[in-house]
This record gives structure tokens, C-alpha cells and sequence, in this order.
């Protein structure tokens, strides 16, 4: 399976982190520094006043513009967020009226959050014959849940969606997910409450061994050899664990960074997707990609697949 | 590196960056060390990884009251 489209959709409207901490919190400026040192975020992408489901109608009405109408085949819809506010109709079918896609689409919306882009891949990879192509919608409009959430966990989220599309092929396509439900309460937020509730700590040293772990337990290499470069995109959680887990894991990006959203926020399972698009003047179109995703369940995994990227780029809203 | 040598190291390192002497570190309780916040414990865990190998985790991390028992926790573990 292949990725042959990435399109980031984000608001235009950014909040300095900096600025952030001073009207939220009581912090010395020394402290503040700290902060945005540690998590790598300098400013987050911050919608001004609107949903989740209205910012990604905006979004691919930006999307249907972008593509060649001839071009937008797709056979399934893939959206993956938890931030919804409007329960029925569920977005990808409401989606799949506003690109205009047959009705036979397939449909289908995952509540899921930082791994939620690996589980999409798999499904997608698992409905898909050869020729069939998904269209993967990844990301969320934190800002609601973050406004009231801890001054740690508000400084690290922004608000956005990634539009990917995969092209089911011949080339293999490797996953592997995993879940610890009894640490659950490690990231949370209850739909009555509507804030996003975080053990920092807890996530990080989750992530720090887990990924490893999972990484020593594959039975493929995580770069295939196959004359191709290979790419390690990491949910972009904040810089302290993209570059610890880079580090410990060994990876090499070449001119690639690890670490490439520091204007925009983490946006879940959107985040992926992200730093595809931030990176588009540094990535081979062609190229083996692995995939690393971690957060709340707690979920984390790992998707080797390839990427022949035709358009790829970063698009910015009014919102 | 014998097992006293790294917890003297791990105190040297924790001291740093906790801010805060060797001898206090030995006698006040964690919760009350202002740097051990979540970048804190987070850097802590990362010193004891490099010194011990040993990938500490939330619940054996956050049992530690303090100093001394952070080393009980070494000393069972490692």
C-alpha cells in the first residue's frame, strides 16, 4: 500500500505558546522558556470559533478544489478524531456528499486519538483489493478541550486535520498495534466535561519503553532495503519524545527532521499527516515510510508502507 | 561503574537538576522538591535508564518518596 496524496488543512489563526503561559498560568519567564524548550512547540494552530466537523466541511471543500475532480477516485472514507460535536450523521458519510463520491463508498469514523493514524492505515490495508484507494481524514479541534485542561497539557495541542490518500497495491504493507486499557486514564476526557486530562509523566515514560519494545518484537525490518529511501514519521507528541524515541531507536532521516511541528501543535492522529506536508520540499516523492503512533487507550504501533506522493502540502483556513 | 558509583552519580546529576543540594536531596521528601514537576520526574527517569538500563516506570517512579527510596527501588530492581 501506498500514500499518493497528503494534503494538512490548518486554521490560520495561531496562539504564541509564550503568550499562552502568561495570560494562563502563574510563571516565571524562566520556566516559561523551559516549557516550550522541552515540548518543541513555539506556537499552536488555533481554529477562532468553530467546530470539528464544520472545520473539516471547510477543509475538503479545500480539498475538492485541490484535486483534479477526474483525479478523486476514492473507494473508502477513513475519519479518525474524537473531538466530533455533531453525533449523527457520523463525518464520513457527510464527507463522502461533499466530495461528491459514489454512494457505494465505504464509510466509516474511528474514535481514536495519537495512534489513530497507524489503526487507520490497517484498516485501510485490510478492506482494500489492489486498486482501491482510501481516503484517511486524521485529526481533531483540541482547542475546546484544552481551553480549561492543565497549563502542561494546553501548551502542547493544536487544532487541524490531514487528508491522506492510500493506494492499495502489490508492495507489502506491515502494521502492529497494541493497547494497555488499564492505563486508560492516562489521557481522558469525558464528553460531559469536555477537557482533556493528561499524566504527562505517565504518557512519556509509556511511550519511552513500549516503543522500543514493540519495535524489537517485529518480524519486519523497519527498513526494507529496497533501494528506496526510508522515512521515520513519529506522532509528533512534543520534541522531548519525538528525539528521545529517534535517538533511542536509532532512526536515521538524513536532512529530514524528526521533530516539524513546532508551529503547529500536536493534532493526534493528525499529526502524521502533518509532517508529511511540513516536510514536502525535504521528502523523496517515492519512498518507504514508517509510521509510529502512541497515546491514549493507551494504543501505540508501528505501519511500514511506501509513499509515491503526486501532491502533498500544507493549506491554510480561515476559521 | 559498581552499583554505589551510579547511585552517587544519580545523585550528583539529580542534584543538578533538581536544584537543589546533595545533602538536602538525602532528607527532603520528593513532593516537596519544586523542580520535580513533570520535566522533573521525566528527567529523572532518564538519568536512571542511562545509569541503571532499567526503563522505570509511572506507578514504581511516582511510589518514591523520596530520595532513599528511589534507590530501595534500584537496589530490588537492578
Amino acid at each position: 500500500m501506498k500514500i499518493i496524496a497528503n494534503y494538512t488543512y490548518l486554521p490560520s489563526s495561531k496562539i504564541d505558546v509564550l503568550d499562552l503561559i502568561s495570560a494562563k498560568g502563574n510563571v516565571l519567564d524562566l520556566d516559561a522558556s523551559k516549557m516550550v524548550k522541552n515540548t518543541g512547540f513555539n506556537s499552536l494552530a488555533r481554529v477562532q470559533n468553530t467546530s470539528t466537523d464544520n472545520f473539516i466541511k471547510l477543509s475538503a471543500e479545500i480539498f475538492l478544489d485541490q484535486y483534479n475532480d477526474s483525479d478523486l477516485r476514492v473507494d473508502n472514507i477513513i475519519v479518525v478524531t474524537q473531538s466530533y460535536e455533531q453525533r449523527l450523521p457520523n463525518i464520513s458519510s457527510t464527507l463522502q456528499g461533499l466530495l461528491k463520491l459514489p454512494t457505494s463508498t465505504f464509510c466509516v469514523d474511528i474514535v481514536d486519538g495519537c495512534n489513530g493514524f497507524i489503526r487507520a492505515l490497517t484498516i485501510a490495508n485490510k478492506i482494500s483489493e489492489p486498486g482501491m484507494r482510501t481516503l484517511i481524514v486524521g485529526g481533531d479541534v483540541y482547542s475546546p478541550m484544552t481551553r480549561r485542561a492543565e497549563l502542561s497539557t494546553d501548551i502542547l495541542f493544536g487544532d487541524g486535520y490531514s487528508f491522506t490518500i492510500v493506494e492499495q497495491d502489490s508492495e507489502p504493507f506491515k502494521s502492529k498495534i497494541m493497547t494497555d486499557g488499564t492505563r486508560g486514564d492516562f489521557i481522558n476526557a469525558s464528553y460531559r466535561e469536555n477537557v482533556l486530562n493528561m499524566n504527562g509523566v505517565g504518557v512519556f515514560l509509556f511511550t519511552n519503553t513500549e516503543i522500543p519494545k514493540l519495535v524489537k518484537s517485529l518480524d519486519w525490518e523497519l527498513d526494507p532495503g529496497n533501494g528506496l529511501n526510508t522515512y521515520y514519521a513519529l506522532h509528533q507528541a512534543s520534541k522531548l519524545i519525538v528525539n528521545q524515541l529517534s535517538k533511542k531507536l536509532k532512526l536515521d532521516n538524513a536532512e529530514v527532521p524528526f521533530f516539524s511541528c513546532s508551529e503547529i501543535g500536536n493534532l493526534g492522529p493528525g499529526s502524521i499527516g502533518a509532517w508529511i506536508s511540513t516536510n514536502s520540499s525535504k521528502l523523496d516523492t517515492k519512498a518507504n515510510l514508517t509510521c509510529f503512533g502512541y497515546g491514549a487507550g493507551l494504543s501505540w504501533g508501528v505501519a511500514s508502507l511506501q509513499m509515491d506522493l503526486k501532491q502533498n502540502g500544507v493549506q491554510y483556513i480561515d476559521a | 561503574m559498581t552499583h554505589d558509583d551510579k547511585i552517587a552519580e544519580l545523585k550528583k546529576q539529580m542534584s543538578e537538576i533538581l536544584e537543589i543540594s546533595e545533602s538536602n536531596l538525602e532528607t527532603v521528601n520528593m513532593s516537596d522538591i519544586a523542580e520535580y514537576d513533570s520535566m522533573g520526574k521525566i528527567n529523572v527517569s532518564l538519568i536512571i535508564e542511562e545509569l541503571f538500563e532499567y526503563e522505570i516506570d509511572f506507578d514504581t517512579l511516582d511510589s518514591a518518596k523520596n530520595f532513599s527510596g528511589i534507590c530501595d527501588i534500584l537496589a530490588a530492581k537492578v
